[in-house]
């Protein structure tokens, strides 16, 4: 079973490089085929997934002599998977495949550039989701910037140049920073397993270490979820993405981010000092203490959530609105994460997932509107439920699912995240309630755009794009009726699409339970601190093992129905 | 109590969910005009399932002799999270079979009427589709066993209002009414959501009643326990939740001051209007006080709040109907009017008087509503009384119908409104007689503005509009195949109406129904208080009322003579409300037409609405925009300014480095990097 894991970043990447050999037509044939066998992959891992288990229960590599190691600077290719990297690995095997189907209708140019870049990037997001090594971590993290770069700059809108290099220079930018955490934390410990930063982080390193480290972190994790105000790099590039660009970046690479908060930044910077008093450091005068600092972030959470939705309503171009409204949603998905308590983080994980997949589809259902009219300016669309009834019951479906319908997926992950601000300690009652203001505005601004581009009185523009050659090719999935030169419905390649999203809009939103049982474990596992000294560091393969033991009996204590056993199948 | 019933409770919200999905996705093109079957066997089901539990829940509750009796089924954890676990499952007590059947019974004959009112309409299997979520949700949120399925319900019926409204979508009036529906009810959820996190957080859960009625796990229990045994948290708490929930059912129920919804939701067919916005939906907020009383009951402050409030909302309901000349419109205020009387009573802990109301309202008022729809279907979608006059002979039998719901509105003796607005005034008198007099005084408004409907629109001389509506709907006006037929090239309606049939069976049948309810509701609990003692076996209502006493002591029994002596005066008002009626609006139209002029102030008033649309959207909304505009300013200038100086630095560096030392020059970059290799060497041994 561990090989999958290695299979899982092989495929698309192996995939990617035979994209050179074939043909541009036959590009997007083997792309949707690879993305596809990367989904089955994806899907075995889960189906054999050990449930209830709190700690990795598929691991490759990170033994002595394994392959790729490099014992030197205590780097090795080692993966694996707990429940939180399972569900986010799947949620990217998923939407991938989806997200390149699309674009068979709506890329003409180039193909085999794209398909190509497109498969790399599958590789380089679910590598960062299941490495299991700080600088593999980090690797994955930064190579998934250069094809969504190229994606961008190449088949991007009008701006699309300096949408990308904007987009580039800003998130690697922040990522400086925390290269440079990898490197001191790893440097420190004589290994970049996680498990060995996290204990030197947690038992070794001091108050005002840890809250460097954190800091650290934050600059490239901050910037990638984004948080406000860091986050003015991505309307520009939502906007200026191809459509599938826009589901990959709205729906995966945002959650590259609050992954890293929750895996990476919270066991380093936050376990077990979320609640002391000490004083870790000085910042303008100020002293900072952890849970102070937590507060400050859960103000910046609200900020952003309110001020996010406000922005989102006044846009004319959807596709910004919608690029907006991921700034508001992406606020109540750290919040709850910044709680600290199951609920809230529970809520986080499940807001990752669900937020991939609402505004996910959101952007394909508006991507499948631009394919047909050639604008997104909320003035120049309206009534299109006359035209397109299909697309408007998709259109609404998603809407319902972003404001947080109970009985959609929405519903669940919002709610839990905002009361877990609420009964947290390190929030309270206020940023909960602060924050559920964001479920009024959340309203505000979808059904605003669903009044104006989907009920009202039919308009569109006129049907000008129709001389342009290399658009009408691509666009030929896209069922024009000619009969009356303008575009119809959508057809079965995008209703398929659009139907395994609307499925898991459903059941996410009734039957979570399952999801969220599995991320019970794996959270608590994330806030409990390593206690037990550190075996002699000069061997640092058993002190891999020894600490490995560790965590596992620590878990074991908090799920008293885990299993104990490591599963090496 | 058969099992059976219980165990198959989930096929109530079930099989009108799959008529949903059938209708809506299957029943298009050919299959059109069949839309309403499976929405008809689900609902259909539901309502007989529904008057099953009844049964089943009277025999037990009368085999169990006084006792609460209440039956908790859970179906499977929704989700999960440390603590905070939901259950979808289901709670039955009397006043949930109640609500039930009033839910699944009125429903049922609203989609029968519905099927001849919206035939031929290019969205018919929509609506249907509509319909039944609309009647998931409902089913849902009177039968679920916490404040999170509650929730559930509460919010699904409000997106069935949203899509049903702006059912004609392509009229801007019915979307921005649509919208503003959803978005004034959203206002009420975040005071209700943040409700429930506080009983959660003050309690540690949100199930009614947990494991079941007496065993204390439930929050009701908990909260309804001795006052002693609560945390000082928890008496903190209790002060706040009830005002938070309490938003949460103004919004649904259309209270002042979330009640600005409800007379624009007038733009959805009339079917809707009668089900959602009259007989179900809208009085979810009285549900849940009624089902929350524990929660309340402990707060003074929020109980007067509520009486308040709902009393001020019957008046400014009841002043604005006065004014209003569409027959929908009019009915809406009324509606908002008439759930201000239930707020009251639910505030003056006569909750059994408000469900009572509640009942024969959603009799009454649907039979009223739905009548509209056969005035505004044969008036070619007219509904302002202004343009049509003395239709009782082109309309005969909607005549006696809407008669008949008139006469139960005004409260005249007899009829099932009276009997339940007297028990809410009566009770409203005994708390405070300034409620009392509000109420009263509101009843006589009622009476007037009812018959000012009926005499202008029924009696008098007969007057037919001959043009259709501009924004008319019938089937006629998007399709030449209709059945029904009238439209644009259908000249001299008025004069050959009995040509065509305005008031097809499939219509009128549910009519009668709906009249022999708003005749004999009343009689459920006069002269013998049978609903009463009914729902006094809740649980909800028992636990309120021990709290109630052990707070504020045993209630004085009411002196039967006095009750008497208000049924006349109550009697007499509607008398009177209807003889100013008669002499204003069907003696002497003129006088009756010219007093608004005489008074002109207060008509303007009340035209306007109080301005409290133009408050709102002045104060709020316009406010709220510009912050959106300046945040967006903000975003562009401020913080996307300083990315840009933080992004010119090292561009300003290299723009000096290539004009200084970069210009290519070897001995240059020689000078540079000895320059740098000192200072590193410097730095290295700590010289600096």
């Amino acid at each position: 079973m561990e090989y999958l894991l290695v299979l899982l970043i092989a495929v698309p990447l192996v995939g990617a490089a035979l994209t050179a050999l074939l043909s541009g037509r036959s590009a997007r044939s083997w792309a949707l085929g690879v993305s596809g066998v990367t989904l089955l992959l994806g899907i075995i891992l889960a189906c054999n997934f050990s449930y209830g288990h709190a700690g990795d229960a598929i691991t490759f590599g990170g033994e002595p002599g394994s392959l790729f190691a490099l014992p030197e600077i205590g780097f090795s290719l080692s993966l694996g998977l707990d429940a939180i990297s399972l569900w986010l690995m799947v949620l990217t095997v998923a939407l991938t495949p989806l997200a390149i189907w699309f674009s068979w209708g709506s890329i003409a140019d180039r193909e085999k550039e794209y398909y190509g870049w497109m498969l790399v990037l599958l590789a380089a997001m679910v590598g960062a989701f299941i490495a299991r090594d700080l600088l593999l971590f980090y690797i994955f993290f930064e190579l998934t910037l250069i094809p969504m770069f190229f994606i961008i700059g190449i088949w991007g809108g009008s701006q699309r140049r300096y949408a990308a290099a904007k987009f580039f220079l800003f998130t690697f930018a922040g990522s400086i920073f925390t290269l440079a955490g990898v490197l001191y934390l790893g440097l420190n410990a004589d290994s970049f397993a996680f498990a060995d930063v996290f204990r030197y982080a947690q038992t070794q390193a001091t108050a005002n270490e840890r809250f460097w480290l954190l800091l650290a972190f934050l600059a490239g994790l901050a910037v990638k979820v984004p948080l406000f105000p860091m986050h003015t790099w991505l309307p520009l590039a939502h906007t200026e993405a191809p459509t599938a660009g826009s589901v990959i970046l709205a729906g995966v690479l945002l959650k590259l981010g609050t992954y890293g908060l929750l895996a990476i930044a919270l066991p380093v910077g936050l376990a077990g000092v979320s609640d002391s008093p000490e004083v870790v450091g000085h910042l303008f005068g100020w002293d900072i203490t952890v849970p102070g600092f937590i507060k400050f972030l859960g103000v910046l959470c609200v900020i952003g959530i309110i001020y996010g939705a406000l922005v989102a309503w006044v846009q004319q171009d959807i596709k910004k609105l919608v690029a907006y409204s991921s700034v508001s949603h992406l606020g109540f998905c750290v919040l709850g994460l910044l709680a600290l308590n199951t609920i809230g983080m529970q809520g986080s994980v499940l807001y990752m997932i669900n937020h991939g997949i609402s505004t996910g589809a959101m952007f394909l259902v508006i991507g499948m509107i631009y394919d047909r009219y050639h604008t997104r300016d909320i003035d120049q669309l309206s009534g299109l439920a006359k035209r397109m009834p299909i697309l408007a019951f998709f259109f609404i479906l998603f809407t319902l699912s972003s404001i947080g319908l109970p009985g959609t997926n929405g519903f669940v992950s919002e709610f839990l995240s905002i009361l877990g601000a609420f009964t947290s300690d390190n929030l309270g009652i206020a940023f909960g309630a602060v924050g559920a203001l964001g479920v009024i505005l959340g309203a505000v601004y979808m059904l605003h755009m669903a009044a104006r581009v989907i009920w009202g009185p039919l308009k569109v523009p006129d049907a000008h794009a129709h001389g342009d050659p290399a658009k009408a090719a691509a666009g030929d999935d896209a069922h024009h009726d000619h009969a009356h030169d303008q575009p119809g419905d959508i057809g079965g390649r995008e209703i398929a699409i659009l139907v395994p999203l609307a499925l898991a809009v459903f059941f996410l939103g009734l039957y979570p339970t399952p999801l969220m049982r599995s991320l019970e474990p794996a959270l608590q596992r994330l806030t409990s601190v390593a206690v037990v000294e550190p075996a002699a560091p000069a061997d640092s393969a058993i002190a891999v093992a020894e600490n490995q033991a560790n965590i596992e009996t620590i878990a074991s204590a908090v799920i008293a129905d885990a299993p104990v056993e490591h599963q090496h199948d | 109590m058969e099992t059976f019933l219980l165990d198959w409770s989930i096929l109530i919200p079930l099989l009108p969910l799959v008529g949903a999905i059938v209708s809506g996705l299957l029943m298009t093109g050919q299959r059109k005009p069949a839309a309403h079957w499976p929405i008809w066997i689900g609902v259909g089901y539901a309502a007989v399932h529904s008057l099953l539990l009844l049964y089943g829940m009277i025999s037990h509750a009368s085999a169990a002799h006084g006792q609460a009796v209440g039956f908790v089924e859970p179906y499977w954890t929704w989700f999960a999270a440390g603590d905070f676990v939901i259950r979808w499952g289901y709670f039955f007590d009397p006043l949930t079979t109640v609500m039930l059947c009033v839910v699944c019974g009125i429903g049922f004959l609203i989609t029968v009427f519905a099927a001849g009112y919206m035939k031929g309409e290019a969205g018919y299997f929509r609506f249907f589709a509509y319909l039944g979520l609309f009647i998931f949700s409902m089913t849902n949120l009177v039968m679920g066993e916490n404040l999170i399925m509650l929730y559930l319900g509460w919010e699904g019926v409000g997106v069935c209002s949203y899509l049903l409204i702006g059912y004609y979508y392509e009229k801007p009036a019915a979307r921005e009414a649509a919208k503003k529906a959803f978005l004034v009810n959203r206002v009420g959820d975040f005071g209700f959501a943040l409700g429930i996190m506080l009983c959660f957080l003050a309690f540690g859960t949100v199930s009614y009643f947990g494991e079941g009625v007496g065993t204390g796990t439930g929050l009701l229990e908990i909260a309804g326990g001795a006052r002693e045994g609560l945390t000082p948290f928890q008496i903190t708490a209790l002060q706040w939740i009830p005002f938070l929930l309490m938003l949460g059912a103004f919004g649904k129920s259309a209270q002042f001051p979330l009640h600005v919804w409800l007379p624009d939701a007038m733009e959805g067919p009339t079917p809707v209007s009668a089900l959602i916005h009259a007989a179900t939906m809208v009085t979810a907020g009285v549900y849940m006080i009624a089902r929350c009383g524990t929660l309340f009951v402990g707060n003074e402050a929020a109980m007067t709040t509520v009486a308040t409030v709902g009393a001020i909302t019957a008046l400014l309901g009841a002043t604005i109907a006065l004014r209003q000349f569409d027959l929908k419109k009019v009915f809406a205020y009324s509606t908002i009017s008439q759930l201000g009387f239930m707020f009251v009573a639910v505030g003056v802990l006569a909750p059994v008087a408000g469900v009572f109301h509640l009942v024969t309202h959603a009799f009454f008022k649907a039979l009223l509503f739905l009548s509209s729809g056969v005035v505004m279907h044969a008036m070619l979608g007219h509904l302002d009384m202004r343009k049509m006059s003395g239709l009782k002979h082109v309309l005969p039998k909607t005549r006696w119908l809407m008669l008949i719901g008139c006469l139960a509105l005004a409260g005249v003796p007899l009829l099932s409104g009276f009997f339940s607005k007297d028990e809410i005034v009566a009770a409203a008198w005994h708390r405070h007689v300034a409620l009392g007099a509000v109420l009263l005084f509101t009843a006589f408004l009622t009476a007037y503005y009812t018959f000012r409907l009926y005499f202008r629109v029924f009696e008098g001389p007969q007057l037919v509009p001959t043009t259709p509506a501009e924004d008319h709907h019938a089937p006629a006006d998007d399709h030449a195949h209709s059945a029904h037929g009238h439209g644009h090239d259908d000249h001299g309606h008025g004069h050959d109406a009995h040509h065509h049939n305005h008031e097809p069976a499939i219509m009128i049948v549910p009519l009668v129904v709906l009249a022999i309810g708003a005749v004999l509701a009343g009689y459920l609990n006069f002269p013998v208080h049978a609903l009463g003692h009914f729902l006094d076996q809740s649980p909800s209502y028992q636990q309120t009322e021990a709290l109630a006493h052990s707070l504020y002591g045993e209630p004085e029994p009411t002196d039967p003579a006095a009750h008497y002596a208000f049924m006349g005066i109550s009697a007499a008002i509607a008398i009177v409300g209807i003889a100013l009626a008669y002499w204003l609006h069907l003696k002497d139209r003129r006088r009756g037409e010219a007093l608004p002029q005489k008074a002109a102030p207060i008509s303007r008033l009340l035209e306007a609405k109080y301005w409290i649309d133009e408050i709102y959207q002045g104060y709020i909304v316009e406010p709220l925009r510009w912050i959106g505009r300046a945040s967006f300013v903000f975003d562009r200038f401020v913080i996307d300014g300083l990315v840009w100086i933080v992004g010119f630095v090292p561009q300003l560096g290299a723009f000096v480095l290539k004009y200084t030392t970069q210009r290519g020059y070897l001995q240059g970059y020689a000078v540079t990097m000895l320059l740098c290799i000192a200072v590193i060497l410097l730095l290295i041994f700590g010289l600096w």
